[in-house]
């Protein structure tokens, strides 16, 4: 570090030039060369010494979430005793205490977390691949697809169901709107019964529901569609996905389906879908 | 693209600005006036070891600093734990449950989180959210972080992880009852003026039961609301026939007529000419104030049976189920019969009779007949 510093007793620095060859250049310590080159020294030592600290700085600890070095609520409850016991004999996740009503009556709680089957802390996870649904350009008649993956692990919940709804259906901030699909005229399909579409000339947007945890019995194949419940018409959210028992990654293929009239206007379509993943209780 | 801008104008400052290689310039390096000319500083091989050293980790930490990220498709990944907690309450008593959330995405998610109630649902414990609904009661609940509150959007980081701590208190006077409030995690959605397209949000939930009660195990009225044999072939009187080479199920629900919740517990057996054949216990689910819920069996098999081929007679399916010290149970009784090896019998009889023994007896007439002859 110190040949960085200014240090008025050394000597000053031999500069080569590879226009010229090795030059030497001596300088006075008190010269504006060697105050320059002292300078921009300092600077290159200051954004490095900057950059370190940025790096090897700890992160920001707060008790905003009671979680510090020291502590965090695992379990999840405050004042309570609980978490995983095991022994050679047996494996019990609970709360202790909590089946005596002495208990109860002496601290004016009880809690209990998660399916009692299954290890209480494993999380409730729900993914969904990309957020983004891109038809690109569409052309009228020519139906246009697109596909994503719901995922889902209920951990420590015994069943799931993951519910879906549109906020409105597709529109310009004109007010056009592209309608949710009926599917086809003789195949009409609702929020909850899909049916066969693949008459070009039937427009609109919805989507079909394949793979895992998927009601097989409602989209029996890709050809079945069903609109989105639109929640501007207050149209409930419908399940599109669920098991009555415990999932480990389940995964759905959701794909969108968007058919526009010839007369449809142009302009920049949208809409927001939701997705809700509820465990059982 | 931003990023991509980012980099290129560092990447200009840092040619034209700072320190960085570049082609050595044919000008001498003179001092004039003891100052040297500018080109010459922008070579850093004209620098001593020390200082191209800390020349090189300068640049290679703002290139660290300035590198862009990987792009992706913006996802939505994220976990909440306990899914499911069943808080029992006296009023006056203040309750802290911690929800972990985990963000696994490489991105961070703006999220908003709000109490929702909600009423039991369909019979397998999915419940109904309402969520326009906010009674009165959700006032009681409140966030004990300091930087989160409900129904104000916040970050979670990249990969990280947070934690909502949820406060409970309940008023001295409040109603003693049930009262079934969702946390709801939702993905915060851009307006949708600012949208190109269709944008797809996510949400998790966690069910939170409450029961607000002065004593732990309040006094129930449960009933067997539906009990039914699922693989009957038909009825004789007041019986249910099933045959011996087809698996017997069951399928039952339990209704619950008090204004608290209690978990299944009970047992099913299966009895046959006095023997026990079959028994289990129930998964322990939440039968919540007013509602119905399948029973599930703690067996994997299920409430199924498989007959032996000579189980003969009248048997008899019984559920169970335990409220407070008693307990309600109810009975099927229907017959295993081997239907379909008598019907299979009887075919076979019957195309003996009627069918290959007036042919064998042709065949064999005639057979004599050309013997006589």
């Amino acid at each position: 570090m110190k040949q960085f510093l200014a240090n008025p007793g050394t000597p000053p620095p031999v500069i080569p030039s590879k226009a010229e060859g090795s030059l030497s250049v001596k300088s006075d310590s008190s010269t504006p060369l060697r105050s320059g080159r002292n300078d921009t020294h300092r600077l290159l030592l200051s954004i490095l010494i900057l950059l370190s600290f940025l790096y090897l700085l700890p992160e920001i600890i707060s008790a905003d979430n009671l979680r510090s070095t020291d502590y965090r609520i695992d379990m999840g409850t405050i004042n309570m005793t609980g978490g995983e016991k095991t022994s050679d004999t047996y494996r019990l996740t609970d709360t202790v205490g909590q089946t005596f009503q002495g208990r109860f009556e002496k601290n004016g709680y009880r809690i209990r977390a998660g399916f009692q089957y299954i290890h209480t802390l494993l999380p409730f996870r729900f993914s969904i691949s990309s957020i983004n649904v891109d038809f690109g350009i569409v052309t009228p008649q020519v139906p246009k697809t697109a596909n994503n993956t719901l995922r889902i692990t209920t951990g420590a919940a015994y069943g799931y169901e993951v519910q879906a709804y549109e906020v409105s259906s597709l529109k310009t901030t004109g007010g056009d709107a592209i309608p949710d699909t009926a599917c086809d005229a003789a195949t009409s399909c609702t929020t909850t019964d899909a049916n066969i579409w693949s008459d070009a000339t039937r427009y609109g947007f919805g989507y079909n529901m394949s793979d895992e945890d998927v009601n097989t019995n409602d989209f029996v194949d890709g050809s079945y569609y069903r609109p989105f419940a639109n929640a501007e018409l207050s149209e409930p959210a419908v399940p599109v996905m669920s098991s009555s028992g415990i999932a480990t990654d389940s995964a759905a293929t959701v794909t969108y389906k968007i058919n526009i009239a010839p007369t449809q206007p142009s302009g920049r379509y949208t809409t927001i879908v939701k997705y809700l993943a509820i465990p059982s209780y | 693209m931003q990023t991509r801008n980012q980099t290129k104008r560092f990447l200009d400052f840092a040619r034209n600005d700072m320190l960085l290689p570049v082609v050595p310039t044919a000008s001498p390096v003179i001092p004039t006036g003891g100052r040297l000319r500018r080109p010459q500083w922008r070579d850093p091989s004209c620098l001593p070891a020390g200082k191209r050293l800390a020349f090189r980790m300068t640049m290679i930490c703002c290139l660290l600093f300035l590198t862009p990220t990987p792009a992706s498709a913006q996802s939505f990944d994220l976990s909440i734990s306990p899914p499911i907690t069943h808080i029992l309450i006296k009023p006056n008593t203040s309750i802290i449950q911690a929800f972990n959330l985990k963000n696994y995405s490489d991105h961070p998610l703006t999220l908003i989180a709000r109490l929702v109630p909600f009423s039991p649902g369909n019979r397998n414990g999915i419940p109904e959210l309402n969520l326009d609904s906010s009674p009165k009661y959700l006032d009681y609940f409140t966030l004990a972080n300091s930087k989160i509150r409900l129904n104000q959007p916040f970050t979670l980081a990249a990969n990280g992880s947070d934690q909502l701590v949820l406060q409970v208190k309940f008023p001295q006077n409040s109603s003693l009852a049930d009262y079934y409030t969702s946390l709801v995690v939702s993905q915060v959605s851009p307006d949708l003026d600012q949208l190109t397209g269709t944008q797809l949000s996510g949400a998790v939930v966690s069910n939170i039961l409450l029961t607000v009660n002065l004593v732990a195990d309040p006094n129930v009225n449960l009933s067997l609301a539906e009990l039914r044999l699922d693989s009957s072939l038909f009825k004789i009187g007041p019986y249910q026939v099933v045959d011996t080479l087809s698996p017997v199920t069951f399928s039952a629900v339990a209704k619950n007529h008090s204004p608290f919740l209690v978990t299944t517990s009970g047992n099913f057996s299966l009895r046959l000419r006095n023997s026990t054949r079959l028994t289990s216990g129930y998964k322990p689910v939440y039968l919540l104030a007013y509602s119905e819920r399948s029973l599930e069996s703690s067996e994997s098999a299920g409430f199924t049976y498989h007959p032996h081929p000579f189980d003969l007679g009248l048997a008899s399916a019984n559920f169970s189920l335990v409220q407070n010290s008693a307990s309600v149970s109810e009975t099927i009784t229907f017959i295993i019969f081997p239907v379909k090896i008598l019907f299979s019998l009887i075919l076979v009889a019957t195309l003996l009779t009627f069918i290959i023994a007036p042919l064998v007896s042709k065949k064999l007439n005639s057979s004599l007949d050309s013997i006589d002859n």
